[in-house]
């Protein structure tokens, strides 16, 4: 059949118009070929011509299908008319301008956007910044001072009770106010010399020891090995430290309250 | 300016379709329906009902979307090929029901031929050779259809199939072979 491919078209002519005693030689082999015998052949040829001389019989569709349609194509149109079509040079001046205004909002040098940088310390503007900061903590750390007067007072107060106390009595009782009675309340005398250790004190009698007090509730006594007072680190800058000097307790000769 | 509709090639009222003309499409489709109708008949088992369904899907695609026809190419292999894709969609909905597309009437038919009469009614031969066609399976069928039936010109046919003119060829060899073996009774018409 695939052969017949080549000739399928002369063929139809073929068989329409010549009957098969007429076919010559060439014609013949074709039909072999294909396994056409001389009754099929006029079988196709009869069937072929009863097919051209059949009238062609058209169906009409219902005259219902036509209104439908009609209305789909009206609905068609109403919706198409509502969309605004924008034409091809439109829509590329919308998009140009969209890139445009991107544009300018990313890369404009007057944008504040470019001014902001990690680096604190190459801005000048930061550096003045932090230095003007500095120096408004500093005139917050003089008003405190300033501020805690009133507490420099308790404290010179709460050092006359101490004398009072250690005159009276062969102990040592600080008796300042109930928040700073952290760690020791009383020391006898006789121990005074001898290393006194506490869970939050140490005082050892090769040097002569400093006994600290602090108004700050947090803060425990503290002994010190030197002379001078000093300031812990977890003492904070409003806080008043009262030192004691430990070789000067038997006679309470001297008393040194330092303030900071 | 009045336009006369009837004058307008197919691809002229397509044209007159995009740009919404109304009565363009009305032109068109008294054009066409009735050759697509007949058409879908003949590929749909006779089914009145599903051929106007069909034909009406076909034509609300027009209207929907006129664009999607190329107006440099022929309006009738187009048309034809929607037609004929709107069947093969007819077809595998059929088979999902389970019914057979491709029906073998012949032993049946050939009992019912005997009647003299009809071996010279061509209305006999028309029904008759619908009956037939409903025997051959959906290429052959409609390469047939459109050849003898829609007239269309081999070049046309495979456009509307999508395939070679020696397809086309050969599968009118092979449809015309077996309608005539099966309708021996009416060749002497």
């Amino acid at each position: 059949m695939e052969s017949f491919e080549k000739y399928s078209q002369e063929f139809e002519q073929l068989i329409l118009n010549k009957e098969y005693s007429l076919l010559n030689k060439n014609e013949l082999q074709q039909l072999d070929a294909e396994g056409l015998s001389e009754e099929e052949y006029y079988q196709i040829r009869e069937t072929l011509l009863a097919i051209k001389e059949m009238d062609s019989e058209m169906e009409f569709p219902s005259e219902h299908v036509k209104n439908k349609l009609l209305d789909v194509f009206d609905e068609g149109a109403q919706k198409q008319a509502r969309i605004i079509v924008f034409p091809m040079w439109a829509k590329l001046t919308l998009l140009a301008a969209a890139c445009i205004a991107l544009g300018l909002f990313l890369f404009n040098p007057n944008s504040t956007i470019n001014n902001t940088t990690n680096e604190v310390a190459s801005n000048s503007q930061s550096s003045a910044n932090e230095d003007q900061l500095i120096n408004n903590t500093s005139s917050e750390s003089n008003t405190v001072s300033t501020d805690q007067t009133p507490i420099i007072d308790n404290t010179s107060k709460e050092t006359n009770q101490v004398d009072e106390i250690q005159s009276s009595d062969e102990s040592i009782s600080i008796n300042t106010n109930s928040d700073n009675q952290v760690g020791v309340s009383e020391i006898p005398m006789e121990e005074a010399p001898t290393a006194i250790v506490t869970s939050n004190t140490s005082v050892s009698n090769s040097q002569p020891a400093t006994l600290t007090t602090s108004s700050i509730p947090t803060s425990a006594y503290k002994w010190t090995n030197s002379l001078e007072s000093e300031k812990s680190e977890d003492v904070e800058s409003n806080e008043v430290v009262q030192s004691v000097s430990l070789a000067d307790f038997p006679n309470v000769i001297s008393q040194t309250v330092t303030i900071y | 300016m009045s336009i006369n509709y009837s004058t307008l090639s197919d691809e002229q009222l397509m044209e007159q379709i995009i740009a919404r003309d109304k009565l363009a499409f009305s032109a068109l489709y008294d054009r066409y329906s009735p050759r697509l109708m007949s058409y879908f008949m003949r590929l749909l088992w006779n089914n009145r009902e599903l051929a106007e369904d069909c034909l009406q899907e076909l034509f609300i695609k027009i209207s929907r979307q006129p664009e999607l026809f190329d107006i440099t190419r022929s309006f009738r292999p187009w048309v034809f090929t929607v037609a004929t894709n709107i069947c093969k969609m007819e077809y595998r909905k059929t088979s999902r029901k389970g019914q057979s597309v491709s029906l073998d009437l012949a032993p049946e038919l050939a009992d019912n031929s005997s009647n003299i009469s009809e071996r010279i009614d061509k209305k006999a031969f028309s029904k008759k050779l619908k009956e037939v066609l409903e025997t051959i399976d959906e290429p052959h069928k409609s390469t047939f259809t459109l050849r003898y039936f829609e007239e269309l010109s081999l070049k046309e046919i495979s456009l509307v199939h999508n395939c070679s003119e020696g397809t086309v060829k050969s599968r009118l060899f092979y449809a015309l072979r077996k309608i005539a073996g099966k309708m021996p009774q009416f060749q002497s018409i």
